[in-house]
């Protein structure tokens, strides 16, 4: 048992290490790049199904991944954002096609 | 009986009304074009961007009547049309008229059948191989097919609710913005076709699709008409679509139907 508690104490500490942000987590808050990463890949994934994804923001998303492995890194909370405001935009865009599908003249 | 003559004028009023629509919009279509170029002829549409504007034409004209670079990539479609034994498949046999056959709404699984998608699967047959969408063997062989069809028109039909709706969906696409930059098809070649973008002159989408595959002096090679749409998507960047999907099946569908009446060339050269 004593073993047992051991490992699992020494598990836990090295992960807590691993974890590159530099989030406060005794604030009560949660994580702004895990929140926004994921919204943004939600967010993709919805793109995708319709046909509406924008070029670039699949590679944001693996972008900004890559960079959160640099703990504090600002860069990755801002691609992460940026991905994941390109698709709240595709989604608006989506709605305005099914809304006003036909040429203007 | 009275409920069978009620479903049977039913059923012959909504294929009549889709009909209809489609002979509108593409009087729309040509009445736009008609306003923003009233010198161009319906029939020299065939001829794409190069019947807007006389220099970029004098050039396509000089490279015609050299040697076109396409004219090599279309006679080796020619022999592999034979050796992959295309000629075998029902659908190909004759290939001008799976040129103008195609592309066309198939009832029995619902879909779009494009003139490459009956291809792919003749491939398939034939050699147990899968076969590419955009470029390479499958443009050169649809490009030789295009050929046999020369001076015939293009004559797409929309008969059916079935078809209608894939008609609908790929109108909608056509229009749609979509991408980045929030641009539709139209935008660049309806709305603005003739006008310029940086260097280049936007060209009509009536008519764009007599010439495909086409040889693009950019691609340095034969392509596609939905490489195409995987080039432009990308411009606008949107993420590109597979070729042959659905979707780009649908559009494929309403971009041909716009240019019916149109003559499919052999004069496959673009910029």
């Amino acid at each position: 048992m004593k073993k047992l508690l051991l490992t699992t104490l020494t598990v836990l500490s090295m992960s807590a290490y691993a974890v590159p942000s530099c989030h406060n987590w005794n604030d009560g808050s949660s994580d702004p790049f895990a929140a926004a990463i994921s919204a943004a890949e939600a967010g993709y994934a919805a793109n995708l199904k319709v046909n509406m994804a924008w070029r670039d923001t699949g590679k944001m998303i693996k972008e900004a991944k890559k960079l959160s492995a640099t703990p504090c890194s600002d860069a990755a909370l801002a691609l992460a954002n940026k991905a994941h405001t390109q698709t709240v935009n595709a989604t608006t865009q989506t709605s305005v096609i099914s809304s006003s599908p036909g040429p203007r003249f | 009986m009275k409920k069978i003559i009620t479903t049977v004028v039913g059923i012959g009023f909504l294929v009549g009304a889709a009909s209809a629509d489609v002979a509108s919009d593409q009087k729309a279509f040509i009445d736009h074009f008609k306003s923003i170029q009233p010198n161009v002829e319906f029939a020299d549409y065939t001829n794409g961007v190069y019947a807007y504007d006389a220099g970029s034409r004098d050039q396509f004209e000089e490279i015609l009547d050299g040697i076109p670079p396409y004219e090599d990539a279309v006679e080796k479609g020619g022999l592999e049309f034979v050796k992959f034994g295309f000629n075998k498949c029902d659908a190909l046999k004759d290939p001008a008229a799976a040129r103008v056959k195609h592309p066309y709404f198939d009832e029995a699984t619902q879909k779009v059948v494009t003139l490459e998608g009956v291809m792919k699967a003749c491939y398939l047959k034939q050699t147990g191989k899968k076969l590419g969408s955009k470029k390479g063997k499958i443009a050169r062989m649809s490009a030789w097919i295009s050929d046999q069809a020369a001076g015939e028109k293009v004559n797409v039909k929309v008969d059916t609710a079935g078809a209608q709706a894939a008609y609908d969906e790929g109108k909608a696409f056509f229009y749609g913005k979509r991408g980045q930059f929030n641009m539709s098809c139209a935008d660049c070649h309806v709305y603005y076709a003739g006008k310029k973008a940086r260097a280049d002159i936007l060209s009509p989408a009536l008519g764009h699709t007599t010439h495909v595959p086409m040889y693009r002096a950019k691609w340095g090679g034969m392509g596609t008409l939905q490489r195409r749409y995987g080039g432009c998507l990308k411009n606008m960047r949107a993420k590109p679509i597979s070729a042959q999907s659905e979707t780009m099946n649908n559009l494929e569908y309403f971009h041909q139907a716009m240019s019916n009446d149109l003559e499919i060339t052999a004069d496959r050269y673009r910029k």
